[in-house]
């Protein structure tokens, strides 16, 4: 489903961040990606959720050439893929309902059907007191919990999360994981960035280790 | 929960642009709807004059002419002339009230050697030539002239053409003006708004849902602008027109300015939603096009 082949990304004229990175997921995995600050995580991350084009080598995703696909393929790629952004990326003047039901109406879904769908996902999230509440006024665990409601209404293939646990309480956090071995038994591939090394070891799935903008395999703790 | 979304996915309404846009456009509609009343007024001016003189001619007979009986001579001859519907020769009354923005009310025309004057109407324009009718009635009555107004009407339409051409390149300037206003509200509002503008790509939104946010609060902005700015001109227009009623003016043609007229002004807020809409689309689009 995702080939990276000879990767590498560079800003403007800066120096590579990412270097010869090779990468495949298959449809249906589940991988860790690990490493530490500056490693390029987000850079990678970046290059998954079509923010930019590699500088060079070959990316390939759902069958799409992406150094040399049209800027009108893009929607209709993105729309696959779910992210959850560290610093969350949510929309400051709308409110949790409005936030999470971004992907479904720029999808074009029927109201009825957003409707529906996001307060049921909001109450699953434990944020069906927060439907009228704008971010600014949620603490970070719960705009965490926004992100990854937003990430997930879509039933995306492809779902990228970045730290999804690092302001979740451990309850929440673990229900959040439970929430992503779910989506994952249901077909969705999983790539989730993490500093957290107890994840890798608690959920057993192969590890990407990121270093200085290298990329490489660990096996399945 | 809110059923009612009150807020766009790009919050414009809240941007600065939002405050002064519809000012600016309310005063392009404003001068717009002045200008076209103008152009409008000339417009149906000339066609007045146009109409009034393609079927008249006027016959001009010396007065010691007229005084030896030329009058009646012209008159029967005429009459003969195929395409003539009516000779109405002016009576003294009728000159005097014709010269009384020159000369004054109390003309006394017994003591002026002026010409005695001969209204033809004739079944339609171009029925009857003015030259060869002159020298059809020189024959019959020495020194006649016939004029069928078109020495002075060219003037004056051509004087009126090019103040209707003014007042196309002054509409054009307006138009260009407010194009100018909503692509800097346009790429301003992009600038601002750029890091929700990623979220909403990073989501699945393209360009042209992004362009339709815009494009919308561009019509908007000019609906809030541009119909009070025409009810402003509206009332101006009205206003003159009561003044010009009260004007005793005999030589400019009674000009009423009709439903059609009315439409055209009201239009002028719809043309600047219109034109606001398709700018900021254009720009949105033309702009994003340049993103990797």
């Amino acid at each position: 489903m995702i080939r990276f082949e000879n990767v590498g990304l560079r800003y403007g004229s800066g120096p590579e961040v990412l270097h010869d990175v090779e990468l495949s997921l298959e449809s249906g995995s589940y991988h860790f990606l690990v490493g530490p600050s500056g490693a390029g995580k987000s850079s990678l991350l970046s290059l998954l959720y079509l923010a930019r084009r590699p500088t060079r080598g070959l990316v390939t995703m759902f069958g799409q050439d992406i150094a040399s696909a049209p800027r009108s393929v893009f929607p209709g790629l993105r729309r696959r893929i779910g992210v959850v952004f560290q610093d969350y990326h949510l929309l400051d003047h709308l409110t949790t309902f409005d936030n999470v039901a971004l992907p479904l109406r720029v999808a074009g879904a029927a109201p009825g059907q957003i409707r529906d769908h996001v307060l049921q996902l909001l109450e699953w999230v434990g944020l069906g007191d927060k439907v009228d509440v704008q971010p600014p006024f949620m603490s970070g665990g719960e705009k965490q919990r926004v992100a990854v409601a937003r990430a997930v209404i879509g039933q995306p293939d492809l779902l990228l999360a970045d730290e999804p646990t690092g302001n979740l309480d451990e309850a929440m956090a673990e229900r959040l994981m439970r929430l992503f071995e779910e989506l994952n038994r249901q077909g969705t591939t999983l790539l989730i960035a993490t500093h957290d090394t107890s994840l890798p070891r608690r959920f057993l799935h192969p590890v990407l280790r990121l270093d200085q903008g290298e990329l490489g395999h660990e096996a399945t703790p | 929960m809110k059923l009612w979304r009150g807020s766009s996915d790009v919050p414009l309404a809240s941007d600065p642009s939002a405050r002064f846009v519809p000012w600016i456009i309310g005063t392009m509609v404003f001068l717009s709807a002045l200008v076209l009343a103008v152009a409008l007024v000339l417009d149906s001016a000339i066609e007045q004059w146009r109409l009034s003189h393609s079927v008249r001619l006027t016959v001009e007979i010396p007065a010691e002419v007229a005084a030896a009986g030329g009058i009646d001579l012209v008159v029967m001859r005429l009459k003969d002339l195929p395409g003539v519907v009516s000779v109405t020769p002016l009576g003294d009354d009728r000159i005097a009230e014709l010269l009384a923005p020159w000369i004054g009310d109390n003309l006394d025309l017994s003591v002026l050697p002026l010409p005695s004057l001969i209204d033809v109407e004739v079944v339609s324009p171009g029925a009857l030539d003015p030259a060869a009718t002159e020298r059809l009635l020189t024959d019959v009555v020495p020194g006649v002239r016939v004029d069928d107004g078109r020495r002075w009407l060219e003037p004056v339409r051509a004087t009126a053409g090019a103040l209707q051409v003014i007042a196309a390149v002054v509409l054009l300037l307006i138009g260009l003006a407010s194009v100018a206003t909503v692509i800097f509200m346009t790429r301003t509002g992009l600038s601002v708004h750029s890091k929700t503008i990623d979220v909403l790509h990073q989501v699945g939104a393209r360009d042209s849902y992004v362009a339709r946010l815009f494009q919308n609060q561009a019509l908007l902005l000019a609906l809030i602008g541009g119909v009070p700015g025409l009810g402003l001109a509206a009332l101006c227009l009205m206003i003159v027109r009561s003044l010009a009623v009260r004007l005793d003016a005999p030589l400019l043609p009674q000009v009423a300015f009709g439903a059609q007229d009315w439409l055209y002004l009201l239009a002028l807020p719809l043309v600047a939603a219109l034109i606001g809409m398709l700018t900021a689309r254009i720009t949105v689009l033309a702009t994003l096009a340049r993103m990797p």
